[in-house]
């Protein structure tokens, strides 16, 4: 009873901590860290005396909005997919890199830029897309895929193995680019320069189902977490809930990649955040975990723009500052 | 055991006396892995890089192999006219040493920012010479092609020719009376960089007495430009390398805020080469590069 007194007592608290954060992270990406010094007035400007000849309201609408839009929503996508791999496995080091796809699309978007045989004619999205469902793809099959009762370390070492080979692809292909090098390795650190309002109207459709089909398995991970026996005994179907749960994964990382490039360790970040928050409910932390990935990303662009003014660093690289001393520390705390 | 007898002494003596006197004629060059010392003036020379193809152009004299990543056309026209038929050597990246010892050279000119790692197994082959291409700038360059004109024992005619493209340098640079601000920038599918004066394109537009709209400095010779801080450089004349058949740059053109650029809207953004602007780095192209400026005037 006092248990859930006091649950009830600070739940609107985190809550409300937590959507302000996200709130404030995307109004201040809206005009903050501008060379055009861009205030929180010109916001306010666009609301109230719309002018499409003014340069900054321009800058807001065109190019500021749809990239703190993708920046959340992929946060969201990738805090998600982070979330349901760990429910998954119920190992706490999963994340959807586990699962080979942002390698295969790394792969495959590199091999198409220094114009590799198969993969020159495609678009570079399209290529990037395939690349990530291929490494994915690859990965659940060789994993044990469909079949039931499975060994789940059998899918970890086969996403290590896949992993290893595309990463040592990806560096062959890097090595002959050569001079395309730098605009790869670019990319290769996730970045979110070049997304535009094309990138958020391929974005949110294919986010839309997944996470659909990802909150539809909040039941299914519940139960999972007691073992896969248990959660069979009640009478959950393990197979099923394991193809849509991968699915979802391979859906919510995929677009994400193919717009943004590989953003690491918000998957890993997110969903420890979301338990270390809020109770092991999955309907609570699917939400939540999202909403901690939104933030996460949305401020890191937010950073990732203040490191060398005038210029872009990839967001790929501050996520990865926050998110190593971060794993460190759970390291040590033995969270993991 | 016979104790060596007096006249294999005398032979010795004698091949280290040679040996000396040829010493005394050789000329000692100083590149950054030491120092090399040839002893007559090379005639089958191997170059791993543009800009050294460039200057051995500039002495006349034709290299037997270039690491051309295995395609003619990278080398520009205005230096493939001036040398005879090469064989390639492989990519920059990872020349082949197989290739390169297959032509017996007698000298090989190797990048210092790209074949520190080969420079042993290169040695071993011919005798090498380590000079700066990847990364250099105008003024540099024209340093490493004396170097390599000394190499080539063809410095008075390379002097003679920098004098010629120095006194061209300042012609073109006089018939620039603007104060217009110039930018390349590398364009591809993943983005814009701005070449900064740091660059080579951008140390010859700054060598030409041009402004660049740049206002920080920056020790990055490439910077990557999103679209709004394209908008913040907002150049008075932009050219751009197209690397790609698809670029952001149609991405933006189709955005409201692209007539806000004043080099579109005053044509003044103009497509060049980037082999010309980016990969060659050498003076011919920077003449090139000159010209193109001065011909951007006349419409």
């Amino acid at each position: 009873m006092n248990i859930s007194l006091s649950a009830r007592q600070t739940w609107p608290l985190k809550p409300a901590i937590l959507i302000t954060t996200l709130l404030s992270g995307f109004m201040f990406s809206l005009y903050g860290q501008s060379e055009f010094l861009l205030q929180a007035n010109d916001l306010w400007q666009i609301l109230i005396a719309p002018d499409s000849n003014n340069i900054k309201q321009q800058i807001i609408l065109s190019l500021r909005l749809p990239r703190s839009l993708v920046a959340c929503l992929i946060g969201f996508n990738l805090g998600i997919a982070g979330l349901l791999m760990q429910g998954l496995t119920r190992n706490p080091l999963a994340s959807p890199t586990l699962f080979a796809i942002n390698s295969g699309a790394a792969c495959l978007m590199a091999l198409n830029s220094i114009g590799f045989i198969f993969f020159s004619g495609l678009p570079s999205e399209v290529a990037t897309f395939l690349g990530a469902l291929l490494g994915g793809g690859l990965v659940f099959l060789l994993g044990g895929g469909l079949r039931s009762n499975n060994n789940i370390l059998r899918l970890i070492l086969a996403g290590i193995a896949i992993n290893g080979l595309l990463t040592s692809l990806t560096r062959a292909a890097l090595i002959i680019a050569d001079d395309k090098a730098y605009s790869i390795l670019h990319w290769l650190s996730g970045s979110l320069s070049e997304v535009d309002w094309q990138s958020w109207s391929q974005l949110w459709p294919v986010s839309l189902v997944a996470l659909l089909l990802a909150f539809s398995c909040s039941r299914g991970l519940n139960l999972n977490a007691l073992g896969e026996q248990t959660a069979a005994s009640l009478g959950i179907n393990v197979t099923w809930l394991r193809i849509r749960v991968c699915l979802a994964v391979l859906l919510l990382t995929s677009i994400s990649v193919t717009l943004a490039g590989p953003i690491v360790f918000i998957g890993l970040i997110a969903p420890h955040l979301a338990r270390a928050l809020f109770h092991n409910n999955h309907f609570v932390l699917l939400p939540a975990s999202g909403l901690l990935g939104a933030a996460l990303v949305c401020w890191s662009d937010l950073l990732s723009r203040t490191i060398v003014p005038g210029a872009e660093t990839p967001v790929g690289i501050v996520t990865a500052l926050i998110g190593t001393p971060f794993f460190i520390y759970l390291v040590l705390k033995g969270k993991l | 055991m016979s104790r060596p007898s007096p006249l294999i002494f005398t032979v010795l003596l004698l091949f280290q006396l040679s040996f000396m006197s040829t010493q005394t004629h050789a000329t000692t060059i100083k590149h950054d892995a030491g120092s090399l010392t040839l002893e007559k003036t090379p005639t089958r020379i191997v170059v791993l890089a543009f800009s050294f193809v460039d200057a051995m152009a500039v002495a006349g004299v034709s290299p037997v192999g270039i690491a051309d990543d295995g395609d003619k056309n990278r080398v520009i026209k205005r230096v493939r006219h001036l040398i005879n038929d090469w064989q390639s050597v492989g990519s920059r990246y990872q020349p082949s040493l197989e290739a390169i010892a297959a032509l017996n050279p007698d000298l090989i000119i190797a990048d210092s920012g790209r074949h520190q790692s080969i420079y042993q197994d290169l040695s071993r082959i011919a005798p090498t010479l380590m000079l700066q291409s990847r990364g250099i700038t105008y003024q540099e360059n024209l340093l490493v092609m004396q170097k390599i004109a000394l190499a080539l024992n063809k410095s008075a005619q390379v002097e003679e020719r920098l004098k010629q493209h120095q006194q061209l340098m300042l012609d073109l640079k006089n018939q620039f009376n603007n104060n217009d601000s110039y930018q390349f920038a590398i364009i591809s599918d993943k983005g814009m960089w701005l070449h900064t004066p740091s660059s080579y394109a951008g140390s010859v537009i700054k060598a030409l007495g041009l402004n660049s709209p740049l206002t920080k400095n920056s020790n990055e010779a490439y910077l990557q430009s999103s679209f709004e801080q394209l908008l913040k450089t907002d150049p008075d004349w932009l050219l751009v390398g197209q690397y790609t058949e698809n670029t952001v740059l149609d991405k933006w053109q189709t955005s409201p805020l692209w007539k806000m650029l004043t080099a579109p809207k005053s044509k003044q953004l103009i497509h060049v080469s980037p082999n010309v602007w980016s990969l060659a780095s050498g003076m011919l192209a920077a003449e090139q590069i000159a010209e193109e400026l001065v011909q951007s005037l006349t419409p």
